[in-house]
């Protein structure tokens, strides 16, 4: 029998070009599926979220970090807030870890915390209150550090205070998420500074003060027991 | 037609061709030569002279830049710009399996610690003079934990004694991360502590799984059972491992 020869199809660039790409998307997929490399800053928020336990949470507001390579992310679901700090590492992609982690299953019109976050390149703290809460009144927050009164090498530092207005707000499913913070230097002789316990006052739209709030460094607030 | 007009037929169709690569231009200008032998070679057959079978030849191909301008629509930049995107891309992201294959690793540990993890590198070795296997497992969000044995040390009096429990949690996602801060409590007849004011002898493993070991939980022969309980971010958990009093002889 005569053999015919077949005529060799030749690959057309747009062909070329659709093998190409949907090769990458294969690699994409992959790498991404077996966490060998994240390529966006959520899948670093993911991360965070299954190192910390909160389960899935929702985006309520991103902030750039210190440097090009650094984000802040608050997110938060039904039962916790978590705040993550996603690092771009070019070999590894956006690695998310926890920084701020608060249960919020107990429920309540106030759910907030605060956090220390160290800026070695600046040699300074950064004090933060984060949280959510329902009221319409407030319209501001006031939080005061207060040092360990027992250790006399910080008993002479300042206070620490921050104050948040309108632009700390983000609004998200009922409640009103804000995110504030301070920086607070190291101490003339080289020592790290920062508060063991925070109190903070929510205002209203003419400054007065509404409630008080008191809690450590990385614990819930709670309310002080006469409201002012 | 020389071999220079041939030449200067196909830079003029080329001239057109604006985004094709040196490799596309080379196939390009082989084909028109091609083309042009095979019908200057059947106008010789027809009995016309080879300089004029040429020159008919090349003429017979229409306008060089007619020609050019329609085979440009066959190489469009865009396709080309996606072609090489890809690339590049797909080099570079398989590049970077030269520093991550290790989190493979976490896969690894992840799987060990459904099949066997007594017999991971991460699991303590401690030994306690009591000791009983177990699997006992319970999910705590996207993870779950698992107590794979508890152990027993008895005081000289027989009736007290420290018990230890050792557990692993890993995500239900072989490939996925599980948590290192789970917020447990341990303790027996109703009182509970958090289990890192145990003695948390060890702690260890990655991010596919982490293996812990609490040791030094106080209990007496009417301690029954060690209790150890989860409940944050709304999940509540509570997993009750039977001392093996039983065993003591």
């Amino acid at each position: 029998m005569k053999k015919t020869k077949r005529k060799k199809n030749i690959e057309t660039r747009k062909h070329k070009a659709l093998r190409r790409a949907l090769i990458c998307l294969g690699v994409l997929v992959i790498f991404s599926v077996l966490h060998l490399y994240t390529f966006t800053p959520m899948q670093g928020v993911r991360q965070s979220e299954a190192e910390a336990g909160t389960g899935q949470t929702y985006l309520i507001r991103h902030m750039g970090g210190e440097k090009w390579n650094e984000r802040d992310y608050m997110t938060a679901n039904e039962n916790a807030i978590l705040i993550t700090r996603v690092t771009f590492y070019p070999l590894l992609g956006w690695s998310g870890r926890p920084f701020g982690i608060l249960d919020c299953a107990d429920g309540g019109d106030f759910q907030a915390t605060s956090l220390v976050w160290r800026n070695y390149d600046d040699k300074a703290n950064r004090c933060i209150i984060c949280g959510r809460l329902r009221s319409r009144e407030v319209m501001g927050i006031r939080a005061e550090g207060h040092w360990d009164e027992e250790s006399e090498k910080i008993r002479t530092l300042p206070e620490v205070t921050i104050s948040g207005g309108p632009e700390i707000w983000t609004e998200k499913d009922g409640w009103r998420y804000f995110f504030a913070e301070s920086t607070v230097p190291d101490t003339e002789n080289g020592e790290m500074a920062y508060p063991t316990e925070m109190t903070v006052t929510t205002l209203d739209k003419a400054g007065n003060p509404l409630r008080q709030y008191k809690g450590s460094t990385y614990e819930r607030f709670i309310p002080v027991d006469e409201p002012q | 037609m020389s071999a220079m007009e041939r030449q200067e037929f196909c830079d003029r169709v080329l001239a057109k061709v604006r985004h094709a690569t040196p490799k596309e231009k080379t196939a390009i200008r082989a084909e028109l030569d091609a083309h042009m032998e095979d019908h200057a070679a059947a106008l010789l057959e027809a009995g016309y002279e080879e300089a004029e079978a040429a020159e008919r030849a090349m003429y017979a191909m229409g306008d060089p830049e007619e020609i050019g301008a329609e085979l440009n629509k066959d190489y469009p930049l865009g396709w080309l710009v996606l072609s090489r995107v890809s690339l590049i891309l797909t080099v570079l992201i398989c590049a970077t399996f030269l520093f991550s294959w290790p989190k493979l690793g976490n896969t690894l540990n992840s799987l060990q610690a459904r099949i066997a993890p007594e017999t991971s590198g991460f699991a303590s070795t401690a030994k306690y003079t009591y000791e009983r296997d177990l699997d006992i497992r319970a999910e705590i969000g996207g993870d779950i934990l698992r107590i794979y044995k508890v152990g027993l040390d008895v005081n000289r009096d027989g009736e007290t004694g420290n018990a230890a429990l050792f557990f692993c949690n890993y995500s239900k996602n072989p490939f996925g991360y599980t948590a290192d801060l789970m917020y447990l409590e341990c303790g027996t007849s109703g009182i509970m502590e958090s289990a890192r004011n145990y003695d948390c002898g060890w702690c260890s493993g990655n991010a596919g799984a982490y293996y812990s070991l609490v040791a030094k939980i106080p209990v007496t022969r009417t301690d029954n059972a060690v209790v150890l309980t989860d409940d944050h971010f709304g999940k509540y958990v509570r997993l009750e491992v039977s001392v093996p009093w039983e065993d003591v002889t």
